[in-house]
């Protein structure tokens, strides 16, 4: 069994590798709690949404006043889409994802390193 | 079977739920109208896809920072460059046109500056993702990801479309 983390820690990679980076956003954590972010889930909707949490996040990732307002809308509003806060992400670019994921990990999230 | 192979498999399943993304609803659907829109190219000049009717319209979206993007640029040429005189035309459409300083690019790019067309138009989740819209305004064919699109086998793909003979 001593070999068991290696094992896991191969197998994690060729998922990785065959899985490839397909259309998602990333991985947010917090309270033991698991998501991409975007998704809905309630315990998420509650953090982000009713707690505001998604507004200071916004306003510290310093987006574009036009893309932040999406982000807030197809997030946290009735227009709640997945496929757009994906289509979102990937129309930032590279520094404005990487200020974004910084603003989660301020706000208390953890986020996932995978360069997708 | 030796046991770590069985072990191994059986993470490689457990790992492949975990990391694979589930799949999105909203791609832009074959045979349904384009939506339409208007964005000003890197000339100032401003184009509508509904001006374009009677054409074969290819929309090429790309990034600066997306190297598959600028690597299929050069096929995009030849594919205009063969076909334009058919009623062929390719758009570019991207956030910005820096990524084009180190390509000669010989079609029109549009910039879509807040993202109305990328994201809210077309809800674009892959780059690059090319879509096909026929000579009635309808889309023929998305392609996911980076193509050869001077190869003989697209070019007799998007010659089946300026028939008339979109995708079934």
């Amino acid at each position: 069994m001593r070999k068991f983390p290696v094992v896991l820690a191969g197998a994690a990679v060729c998922a990785v590798l065959f899985a490839g980076c397909g259309p998602t956003t990333f991985l947010i954590g917090k309270a033991g709690s698991y998501t991409n972010f975007g998704r809905d889930k309630p315990f998420f909707r509650k953090m982000l949404c009713e707690r505001g949490e998604l507004s200071r996040i916004l306003a510290n990732a310093d987006l574009p006043q036009d893309l932040e307002n999406d982000f807030y809308r197809y997030t946290c509003t009735k227009e709640r889409s997945y496929d757009k806060v994906v289509s979102l992400y990937l129309f930032l670019t590279p520094a404005e994802k990487t200020r974004l994921k910084n603003a989660f990990k301020r706000q208390g999230y953890q986020v996932n390193s995978l360069p997708c | 079977m030796h046991r770590s192979t069985v072990i191994f498999f059986f993470c490689l399943f457990l790992a492949a739920a975990v990391f694979t993304p589930p799949a999105l609803a909203a791609a832009p659907r074959i045979n349904t109208p384009a939506p339409d829109f208007a964005l000003p190219d890197t000339q100032g000049r401003t184009h509508k896809i509904s001006d374009y009717r009677g054409k074969v319209v290819v929309l090429n979206f790309w990034a600066a920072w997306c190297a598959e993007c600028v690597h299929e640029i050069p096929s995009l040429n030849a594919l205009y460059d063969r076909l334009k005189g058919s009623g062929l035309i390719v758009l570019g459409i991207s956030r910005d046109d820096s990524g084009h300083r180190d390509a000669t690019v010989s079609y029109p790019l549009l910039l879509d500056k807040t993202g109305d067309v990328f994201v809210k138009k077309f809800t674009v989740t892959r780059l690059p993702e090319t879509i096909v819209i026929d000579r009635e305004g309808k889309i023929a064919d998305v392609i996911f990801g980076s193509r050869d699109f001077g190869s003989p086998s697209i070019i007799e793909k998007m010659g089946g479309v300026l028939r008339g003979k979109a995708r079934q």
